[in-house]
């Protein structure tokens, strides 16, 4: 009886898990707007406001951007920060790789950009903004806006290199 | 934030070869079922995998555990499967079966666990290779691709079954017979059908099923890999281990094979002569 009651336990839990793993987030309505900036330069970690990272994003187009949202307290942020750092080498100018700090101390964010040698351009969402129009629910997320702007994707979580390299890849077809 | 996509497939990769046991019964496990036999070996494969990944890609989260747990990040596959077979072999050892005994015994069940894991890449990342008409269309993307790890899936289920029909074939009645013809002639009372039967085939017979597992796994890997979309130019670094591990087994694998083919036709013999006083 208990062995067939583990069963069925480890079935729903089976199916569950398949739902919830398979059901894709719904995009937010976010589209950059606003006069065109240029990215945070390297080893600049500056406060930005919504306009600001709108405008920083309208200054990318014609080309993919990855927007990552990340907090120096998030071990998944910590992870994949050298995925992301190899990916900005590898695209170099095909494709921008750009880092927010969210929910953080703008020192402690720093530091912990200092620690891992990331070069890749970051900001500071210094009123909260961003992660409300972005809609963030998850430490990290991983947003890719295609060439024209539009956001074409969005991942809750960690994200591992085929992932990555598949959504790039597929922003610059 | 729970993972859910390797929650589920860790549950199917212990689930699934458990119902399969049904039909696939074990030899060498008379006590333990297969999940008995594995788990612990495959979570510490999986946090050996995880640390060497760690090790090579982010040496900086040594001494964070939490960073250390985010098995999501990746796992190196070959380091893992190292580790996860030397336990499943002192295990063997310890219960006193044979330990190339007890791989061989495990060796179909565990592809098919390997199977399943790569078939619930659709709950995680990684299972898309190349844009085509044919595929299916992965949440953020806008082209269909191609489901390179579903396709890995079939595959090794495809080498599971030949595993399994070697592992047969090499303890078919011709081959055990002999064997035992030969144990028997050393032998006084109990007759060789007698004999509780917890070994399983043995020797370079066993050797062979459990290279020829091996060889399977990372033929399918590095081949898989050429199509899946990598950061960066060249090969990565777990596709060039499973081209070195395919590279080095083969030979191992075609020596093996003769050597049985040789033993087999000497068994044979001494099956046809029986026991001689």
């Amino acid at each position: 009886m208990s062995r067939r009651l583990l069963v069925a336990a480890g079935v729903v839990l089976a199916i569950a898990a398949a739902v919830i793993s398979l059901r894709e987030p719904t995009l937010p309505t976010f589209e950059p707007t606003g006069q065109a900036q240029q990215l945070p330069a390297e080893g600049e970690f500056v406060g930005l406001s919504v306009e600001e990272f709108s405008g920083v994003l309208v200054g990318q187009e014609g080309r993919p951007v990855v927007v990552n949202i990340w907090a120096s307290w998030c071990g998944p942020c910590r992870a994949e920060m050298p995925l992301l750092q190899a990916a900005a080498a590898s695209y170099e100018d095909e494709a921008v790789i750009l880092g927010i700090a969210a929910n953080d101390d703008p020192d402690a964010a720093r530091a912990f950009l200092d620690d891992l040698g990331i070069t890749y351009p970051n900001g500071f969402d210094s009123t909260g903004e961003i992660h409300d129009v972005l809609d963030v629910r998850a430490f990290p997320t991983t947003y890719v806006f295609g060439a024209d702007g539009t956001l074409r994707a969005q991942v809750n979580g960690g994200i591992s290199e085929q992932r990555l390299a598949g959504l790039i890849d597929d922003a610059l077809r | 934030m729970i993972d859910f996509g390797l929650l589920l497939s860790m549950l199917a990769v212990v689930g699934v070869p458990s119902l399969v046991e049904r039909w696939w019964p074990l030899r060498t496990g008379i006590h333990s079922s297969y999940t008995d036999l594995v788990i612990l070996p495959v979570v510490v494969g999986l946090l050996v995998g995880r640390l060497v990944n760690v090790a090579f890609d982010a040496p900086g989260s040594f001494g964070r555990i939490g960073d250390l747990l985010i098995i999501r990040s990746g796992v190196d596959f070959w380091p893992g499967a190292l580790v996860a077979v030397a336990l499943v072999a002192w295990g063997g050892r310890a219960d006193g079966v044979g330990v190339v005994a007890r791989l061989a015994d495990l060796a179909p069940l565990a592809l098919i666990g390997y199977a399943v894991y790569e078939g619930c890449c659709l709950f995680r990342d990684g299972c898309y290779g190349p844009a085509g008409s044919i595929g299916l269309r992965p949440p953020g993307v806008a082209t269909t691709m191609f489901p390179v790890g579903l396709a890995v899936a079939v595959v090794v289920v495809a080498v599971a079954v030949a595993v399994r029909a070697l592992a047969r074939r090499a303890d078919d009645p011709p081959a055990r017979d002999g064997a035992r013809a030969e144990d028997s002639a050393d032998e006084d009372g109990a007759g060789a059908d007698d004999r509780v039967d917890v070994g399983g085939i043995e020797g370079p017979r066993a050797m062979l099923v459990v290279v020829a597992a091996v060889a399977g796994v990372a033929t399918v890997r590095a081949v898989a890999s050429i199509w899946l979309p990598h950061v960066g130019e060249g090969l990565t670094r777990p596709h060039l281990t499973s081209i070195a591990v395919a590279v080095l087994s083969a030979p191992v694998l075609a020596w093996l094979a003769v050597q049985t083919r040789r033993d087999r036709a000497q068994l044979t013999f001494a099956a046809s002569e029986g026991p001689t006083d």
